[in-house]
């Protein structure tokens, strides 16, 4: 039985975001003209960064959360640009402990329900990644880059639950065909499984999205075709951890086209569902 | 009158259990709790609960009284809680999300003279289990009776008040007689799944829960985690029986 491997300290998991930061993350979301590709997608990984160091958080009197996790987040654009977002030592990846120390704190508007409806409340919170657009999108580099930090993750973490990639971006590789460095990057392995690779387009035009589909469609634009390509299947625990059981098909690949924030929402709670196996140890 | 015993071994050597159990013998209350592993300070919302739960359980097993009475109980575990000055913020807002455990609360009462018994009942919320035992056979297994009902995602308990309304209405009561020789187990869930997955294949688990040596438990249940039957977790056991009617 693969996907099935408690986490803890002893065996910590490991998230990988891909960003695209290429000059078209300019364009706005859904086509609604206010918010930005880029805009969104950092303020979303932002929250997801934060959310897990809340899940790491187990006593007041640590002076660090625990290392339940290690992170990366790697952007691309142009021209052949990939470089780490979140830290940036040797192994490219940060323990969730060392997280504070890579953020800065912000004061930021966001929408709170007081049970009656939303308001605008003023919230400290932590911010990591500032949205960035620019050039070309070369995303085989990127995958790559992935498959070089991850190979040496799993060869030292073979009891862990396998890497979790979450892919974002808004257009077609600008480097080459990216399934071969996909394939590639999903073969790596520890004795829990395949590493998992999630891929998400966003939209400009706000069209209807194809959300974790279990099939191409015939219909469909070899864009949607190669991503679906390169997207792992879901495992079935990961989707009920999330609480989508019911919503999101058997056999359902991480896979999401023509995404509005709600969609890029639902991506990360999914591909970030391993918080919920959390042990503490 | 009752008999009981604890029986627990924690998943990890370096790190106290977050399960709690809590015993009052003579009035006849047991309460055993499971604090959410991925939680704040799960382990004292654990024990919070299972001490209040023996001290002074709640008036009545609805869903009115048990949501006074965890406030209550919160309002203690945030008592607790010493937040450093200039916490940053994933720090507050850990604290103002709160922790979670299972609990599930036995009463045992006097049933009228003559009856030769005792009355019991309980409330669950959550996946910790209590099994009712006569001659050996399972009479009631509460609130799941079945491995295939345990999931990665019990319903729990919550400190916060925001979040307490939809947890609670998950509560599961119920209500017994047992006489003298009858058992009453409560586990947590790793070993209540294994338990009644075994109990499919055969009764020999539950003799082996109702006699084996408080000793020998903690090498039994390591024995089982090595031979991967057993999931790697906290393990609690409280062993109550009816040794003379009331």
């Amino acid at each position: 039985m693969t996907y099935q491997q408690r986490i803890d300290r002893r065996r910590p998991g490991c998230f990988l975001f891909l960003v695209d930061q290429s000059g078209t993350m300019y364009e706005p979301i859904g086509g609604s003209a206010q918010v930005r590709k880029g805009q969104a997608l950092s303020d979303t990984v932002n929250d997801v960064l934060y959310a897990v160091l809340i899940e790491c958080t187990k006593d007041v009197r640590e002076e660090e959360p625990r290392h339940y996790f290690d992170i990366g987040v790697i952007g691309y654009g142009g021209p052949d640009m990939v470089v780490p977002l979140v830290g940036g030592g040797r192994d490219l990846l940060v323990p969730s402990a060392q997280l504070p120390r890579h953020a800065r704190v912000e004061t930021r508007e966001k929408l709170q329900w007081d049970g009656a409806g939303y308001r605008s409340v003023s919230r400290r919170t932590m911010v990591w990644l500032d949205p960035v657009w620019q050039g070309s999108t070369p995303m085989c580099g990127a995958l790559q880059h992935a498959h070089r930090v991850l190979k040496r993750w799993v060869s030292r973490h073979r009891d862990s639950f396998p890497p979790i990639v979450l892919h974002v971006t808004d257009g077609m590789a600008t480097d080459g065909d990216p399934r071969r460095p996909a394939a590639r990057l999903r073969k790596l392995r520890t004795a829990d499984g395949n590493l998992l690779l999630f891929n998400l387009h966003l939209s400009a035009r706000g069209e209807d999205a194809v959300y974790f589909p279990a099939e191409t469609a015939k219909s469909t634009d070899p864009a949607t075709a190669l991503l679906y390509e390169m997207s792992s299947e879901l495992p079935a625990n990961l989707v009920e951890e999330a609480g989508y059981a019911g919503r999101i098909a058997p056999g359902a690949r991480g896979f999401v086209y023509n995404a509005d924030v709600p969609e890029l929402v639902d991506f990360m709670r999914i591909g970030t569902a391993t918080t919920s196996r959390v042990r503490a140890g | 009158m009752l008999t009981a015993s604890v029986l627990s071994v924690p998943k990890s050597a370096g790190e106290p259990s977050e399960d709690a159990a809590a015993l009052d013998l003579a009035r006849g209350r047991i309460a055993v709790c499971d604090g959410a592993s991925r939680a704040l300070a799960s382990g004292p919302w654990a024990r919070c609960l299972a001490d209040r739960f023996v001290a002074a359980p709640p008036d009545d097993f609805g869903e009115e009284a048990l949501a006074c009475w965890v406030r209550a109980a919160a309002e203690e575990w945030s008592a607790g809680i010493r937040l450093p000055a200039e916490a940053p913020p994933y720090l507050s807002d850990a604290v103002a999300r709160g922790s979670f455990a299972t609990l599930l609360g036995v009463v045992v009462e006097a049933a009228p003279p003559g009856a030769g018994s005792v009355w019991w009942r309980a409330v669950a919320v959550g996946d910790t289990c209590l099994v009712a035992l006569r001659a050996g056979a399972v009479v009631r297994s509460f609130p799941l009776d079945g491995p295939e009902q345990f999931t990665s995602a019990p319903a729990l308990v919550p400190t916060s008040a925001g979040a307490l309304p939809g947890a609670l209405s998950t509560a599961d009561v119920t209500s017994g007689a047992c006489g003298v020789g009858d058992v009453l187990l409560v586990m947590t869930d790793a070993l209540a799944r294994w338990a009644l997955g075994r109990a499919a294949r055969g009764g020999e688990v539950w003799r082996f829960l109702t006699e084996v040596a408080p000793g020998d438990f903690e090498g039994e249940v390591r024995l089982l985690w090595r031979r991967g039957e057993l999931e790697v977790d906290d393990v609690t056991l409280v062993r109550c029986g009816v040794v003379v009617g009331v």
